[in-house]
């Protein structure tokens, strides 16, 4: 798949080392569950609509009972220690690694986003460490900033070729937007 | 003759010529120049033909309103037809033909239709061409299609680029003349995010050429002084040449922005579609002046007042020496003034007004120039351009009184407020009868959904036609926009702007007022769709008299301009030929877009290999280097067939695929079958609910084929499902079904069973899942070595997991085939390194890689059915012999109750049978139908089934199929008579399985 590191538009993408990723599902509202959960992967648990880095591990809100786990690493001592936390409690804890393929994007970031996903990127409502669900292009994707001009994305495996595509066309001289980054 | 003056046109820019072409003449314009105006001081005032009478048409207006100088522009793959020259900006080497004429613009024998006219009156296409029944789709109307039109489709690919943008703000103000610009102003200096779009390539939109002075100063002083301070602002987006073209629920509005005009889009974007999101919108789009219904107002040279002055200001060009103006209003005045500044004449200004004294009249006079009260226009003299206009009295029926030489005639008929997006999403009109307008009904705006106001109209758009009221409305009406959004207000000055005092504007729907049958049948309405006013009063006479009605008898309105000039005449006519009170018949509907979107911009980037996501396994590519020929199946892509090298035909390939499996071994890419984890504590009891037949006893490392319905009892998916341990399942799905069975499953979850302890998980993409089947296919995974996959390690029906040769695998030991078969599951980054150790480990020993129709032919052999081939949402698992699937111990189902409904129980119910082609060479089709004798209820022939799968069965060497017929099983033996459209086919119904009925192969 492409990588684009500068489009001269200032714009870039490239599919980041890949890591371990999982599914959590768990009521996110047992707070029993939530502490044990946070102390296995030491990390705060992010609130809605958020994404908070640990210690080598991402956990992003996926839903009222669902988080995903993305880990620098070995993902299996992560799965079999929330295991062991939870052990007795209703759960399900799923490795997914392959599951979805990350790129990361730099540049105008917002301005990129903006010409493919209907959700509110502007600055007032989409800061750093949040992270949405929504979709780019023609696809499903979430993303999210790790600064104001690099974002992460993830989509599904099969729809990586399509994203990679889509990245290429959006991050392409010509089509400078300036409408978040003046 | 329409020409450049000497001096004067603000807009352009006399030292850099601009070359361009126009009917193949090469012809020049300045920078700046529309290529209206760049034609009008060519001379070229005739720019097409009518759409239906092929009239000789010239350009009317100067904006986006333009309904005649409509030309297609470019050429190749860049040719663009209907686009208006009115708010065309002219660039270097622009190449633009006219429309609708043939052989020449000048002499176009379509003509011969005006001098038909009377015979052609609206809705003749309904009346002439009934007789013969058929010859409407043969002959009429392809005749007519050639004859009225106006562009032709390109021919080629778009080769541009195009985006769309998604953006949210608090308030979108549409419209960047003085009220756009002076409530972008307050609502920014608030702290508001301001989205403000022009759709010209200028700030300031009519006050430039209309307004005196504010605070003292020119205009333009302080239209450039606020765009320089709302650029600077932070919260502030200025957008020009971006058109407002659509307002929709929520606060959802569409824009498009022309981002290469004027020089071509080169590689960059040539147009991008704005998706506004806005908290509110502000609607300052101005307003649209009216022509007049008169006799002969079509001729080239006749013109709106506000255009001949905009093109005279704007571009310094004339577009006559001899300007007759007639007008119900004082706003055109100014035309006059314009014309006598720049050292044209008027001859006379028709004031059709009794009397008109105000300022602007008292200005004509001190001007000399002559001001003619009650006066109107009888008629038009000269056909492909104006030579002058005989005067009547208004109030009369056109008798001549005088006649008066002139080269162009400007008329205005008043103001329309711009509604357009006001009304797109439910924005009610009132009438004025004061500013004979309809303008926005503060009480029953468009409302968002808390029910709140959502759109602001301000300025002319809400019928402030004066610059004093307009900047009066804008401040009011971004202070209470402010108030709803909650934000504190700044306070800001308004600048001082002295006040209009003039005589009213008088309604005046036809001139003179009571114009004969002749005149009305040149009195154009609706010039793009060539509507006269005689049509309206045709389509009253014939009983359309509701507005909607009207428009659709008369096409009024209907054509690309989308009435812009026509709709308000049109309907003023139809109240009066209605007898009713001024525009008391009521309004049309306002739809999207305010003016046409390319389709490119439409598309955005979803052309080329973005048209369509397709969703791709691991080993996509190197099917692809293996002569895939592709299907798609949902989302995804498949291969159905490898072809090898030396001319393979796709049966030969399908043929030979289905038949390695039979007789040594396939590889089957079924990574794209639905995968989804269900665990928790209740999750045997919650399949239990999902499948027909019981899986909560099904032992962990089992394996258990599944049928799932819908709460109608119909067949909804299948597939294996796999107990992984005590608390977890794994369910397999149909490649199309994943997704939906997945939301099924939380639905019922989330909705009905919420507080069963199960939680689901889709994970298809997680893993890569490749099939080996065949007499070899154990040899070739012992061959590979690290699992027990023998018959009593492994039995069928079971899974196991383990390391095969360095991967981490699962491995099921279902069949899709009838033969011995191992589905071996293993993490999709790993997929591509499986499948190829799998093909490595075949070496020898025939293993094909099969496709699609190979595994369709194989499991049909075998008559197991496939989710919709042989379901279609109306057939129920004891339709297709399935009994054997369907639990009689559980309590309930999904769709257990509906099956117990008497008619899903019916004897007469179609019932799925094998079919063996009486002649076992012929090729029953799928779809056709099993006929009987006789007719049912309706007289038609009796249906009593349909093949729902047929194939040619290689190993078999003759066709088979499968079908729903009715009483099938009980028919054993019978024959039957299909018919197909190669006539009709014998078939003997047989049983579903037709190889290794007794089950050797599969269990080996």
């Amino acid at each position: 798949m492409p990588e684009i590191e500068n489009s001269n538009c200032g714009g870039g993408f490239h599919q980041p080392p890949i890591r371990a990723m999982a599914m959590f599902r768990g009521s996110l509202s047992d707070t029993e569950l939530t502490t044990r959960l946070a102390a296995a992967l030491d990390v705060n648990l992010p609130k809605k609509l958020r994404i908070s880095a640990g210690n080598g591990v991402d956990v992003a809100w996926m839903s009222p009972d669902e988080l995903l786990l993305m880990m620098d690493g070995d993902g299996e001592r992560t799965l079999n220690a929330v295991g062991d936390a939870l052990r007795g409690m209703h759960h399900l804890i799923a490795d997914v690694s392959a599951m979805r393929v990350e790129f990361e994007l730099t540049g105008p970031v917002r301005d990129i986003l903006a010409k493919g996903t209907p959700a509110d990127v502007s600055p007032n409502s989409f800061k750093i460490g949040d992270f949405r669900r929504s979709r780019i292009g023609q696809i499903q994707a979430a993303y999210w900033l790790t600064d104001d001009t690099t974002a992460r994305i993830i989509c599904r495996r099969s729809e990586a070729e399509y994203l990679s595509g889509w990245l290429e066309v959006a991050v392409a001289k010509g089509g400078e937007l300036g409408f978040y980054h003046r | 003759m329409s020409t450049r003056l000497a001096a004067g046109g603000r807009l352009i820019e006399r030292s850099r010529t601009v070359r361009f072409r126009f009917n193949g003449t090469e012809l020049t314009g300045f920078d700046g120049d529309t290529l209206a105006s760049a034609l009008l001081a060519n001379n070229k005032l005739l720019v097409g033909r009518s759409f239906k009478y092929h009239r000789p048409r010239g350009i009317v207006a100067s904006g986006p309103e333009e309904p005649n100088a409509l030309v297609s522009l470019g050429e190749g793959n860049r040719f663009e037809p209907n686009r208006r020259a009115t708010d065309t900006e002219l660039s270097e080497g622009l190449v633009a033909v006219s429309q609708n004429h043939w052989p020449s613009l000048e002499f176009d024998i379509g003509s011969v239709a005006d001098r038909l006219s009377r015979f052609l009156p609206a809705g003749f296409y309904y009346k002439t061409f009934i007789w013969p029944r058929r010859g409407w789709a043969s002959m009429y109307e392809p005749a007519i299609r050639h004859s009225a039109g106006l562009g032709k489709p390109p021919r080629e690919r778009d080769p541009d680029r195009y985006e769309h943008c998604h953006v949210h703000v608090d308030v979108l103000v549409v419209g960047g003349g003085i009220s756009g610009l002076a409530a972008a102003d307050r609502l920014s200096r608030a702290g508001v995010r301001v989205l403000l779009i022009e759709q010209s390539a200028h700030w300031g939109g009519r006050s430039l050429n209309d307004c005196a002075e504010f605070d003292g100063d020119p205009v333009d002083e302080w239209v450039n002084r606020k765009v320089d301070e709302l650029r600077q602002r932070e919260t502030v987006r200025l957008l020009g040449r971006t058109t407002g073209t659509g307002v929709y629920d929520h606060g959802y509005a569409l824009a498009l922005e022309r981002v290469s005009e004027p020089e071509g889009p080169g590689s960059g974007v040539r147009h991008r579609l704005w998706r506004i999101r806005a908290n509110k919108i502000v609607l300052a789009s101005g307003a649209i002046e009216r022509p007049i219904c008169f006799a002969g107002n079509d001729v080239p040279g006749v013109m709106l007042a506000s255009a001949v002055r905009d093109y005279v200001l704007d571009f310094g060009v004339s577009p006559g020496d001899r300007t007759v103006l007639i007008t119900n209003n004082d706003d055109a005045y100014r035309t006059a003034f314009a014309l006598v500044d720049a050292g044209l004449t008027v001859p006379a200004i028709l004031d059709v007004r009794p009397v008109s004294d105000g300022p602007a009249a008292k200005r004509a006079r001190e001007l000399g120039i002559p001001i003619e009260n009650g006066k109107a226009i009888a008629a038009v003299k000269g056909r492909s351009r104006v030579r002058g206009v005989s005067i009547c009295a208004h109030a009369g029926e056109g008798a001549v009184l005088g006649e008066l030489e002139c080269d162009c005639v400007a008329m205005s008929g008043g103001w329309s407020p711009a509604v357009h997006l006001w009304s797109h999403c439910g924005g009610r009109l009132v009438w004025d009868p004061v500013g004979v307008m309809f303008r926005p009904d503060g009480n029953n705006p468009p409302r968002d959904a808390a029910g709140r106001s959502m759109v602001w109209p301000v300025g002319a758009a809400n019928g402030q036609l004066d610059a004093a009221g307009a900047m009066e409305g804008a401040l009011t009406g971004a202070a209470d926009v402010l108030n709803e959004l909650g934000f504190n207000e700044v306070p800001v000055s308004a600048p001082h702007i002295e006040a209009d005092s003039g005589c009213p504007v008088m309604a005046a729907w036809l001139v003179p007022n009571g114009l004969g049958h002749s005149g009305k049948s040149k009195a154009w309405v609706d010039f793009q769709n060539d509507v006269k006013v005689s049509d309206i009063e045709l389509a009253v006479r014939e009983g359309y008299t509701s507005p909607e009605h009207a428009k659709r008898y008369t096409t009024l309105g209907m054509a690309t301009d989308q009435g812009k000039l026509s709709n308000v005449n049109g309907l003023g006519l139809l109240s009066r030929a209605l007898n009713l009170g001024e525009c008391e018949a009521g309004t049309t509907t306002f739809r999207p877009p305010y003016t046409p979107v390319a389709l490119g911009a439409i598309a955005g980037d979803a052309k080329g290999d973005l048209f369509k996501p397709v969703r791709k396994t691991p080993m996509d590519g190197w099917h692809s280097g293996r002569g895939a020929i592709w299907e798609p199946v949902s989302d995804w892509r498949r291969p159905y067939c490898y072809l090898s090298t030396g001319g393979e035909t796709v049966s030969e390939a399908v043929s030979r695929e289905s038949l390695a499996v039979r007789k040594s071994a396939g590889i089957l890419d079924a990574t794209t079958l639905g995968k989804i984890l269900v665990k928790g504590r209740d999750a045997g009891r919650f399949l239990d609910m999902l499948y027909t037949n019981m899986m909560s006893n099904l032992q962990p490392g089992r394996c258990r084929y599944g049928l799932m319905c819908n709460e109608n009892g119909f067949l909804m998916d299948d597939g294996v499902v796999a107990r992984l341990d005590a608390d977890t399942f794994l369910c397999h799905t149909t490649t199309g079904g994943a997704e939906h069975v997945h939301a099924w499953m939380e639905e019922w979850l989330q909705c009905e069973w919420w507080n069963w302890r199960v939680y689901t998980a889709n994970v298809t993409e997680e893993f890569a899942q490749i099939a080996v089947a065949g007499p070899n296919a154990r040899r070739i995974l012992e061959r590979i070595g690290g699992m027990e996959v023998g018959s009593e390690s492994l039995p069928f029906m079971s899974w196991t997991s383990g390391n095969l040769g360095g991967f981490e695998v699962r491995i099921f030991r279902i069949s899709f085939s009838g033969e011995i078969s191992f589905e071996i599951a293993v993490g999709a980054d790993e997929g591509l390194a499986l499948w190829k150790a799998l093909l490595d480990a075949g070496e020898g020993l025939d293993l094909q890689p099969y496709g699609t129709e190979a595994l369709h032919v194989l499991r049909a052999e075998k008559g197991y059915v496939m989710i919709g081939d042989e379901t279609d949402g109306t057939v129920t698992p004891q339709d297709l012999g399935l009994n054997w699937a369907i639990s009689r111990k559980k309590k309930d189902y999904l769709g257990k109750r509906a099956q117990e409904r008497p008619h899903l129980n019916h004897p007469d119910r179609w019932k799925l049978v094998g079919l063996k082609t009486v002649d076992s060479g012929t090729e029953l089709p799928s779809g056709s139908h099993a006929i009987d004798s006789g007719t049912n209820a309706h007289g038609h022939t009796r249906m009593i089934g349909r093949v729902t799968s047929s194939y040619f069965s290689p190993i078999l060497n003759r066709t088979i199929a499968l079908a729903l017929i009715e009483r099938g099983p009980e028919r054993m033996d019978e024959v039957l008579r299909f018919s197909t459209s190669n006539g009709v086919v014998e078939a003997r119904i047989s049983g579903t399985v037709f190889y290794d009925p007794e089950g050797t192969q599969l269990n080996a």
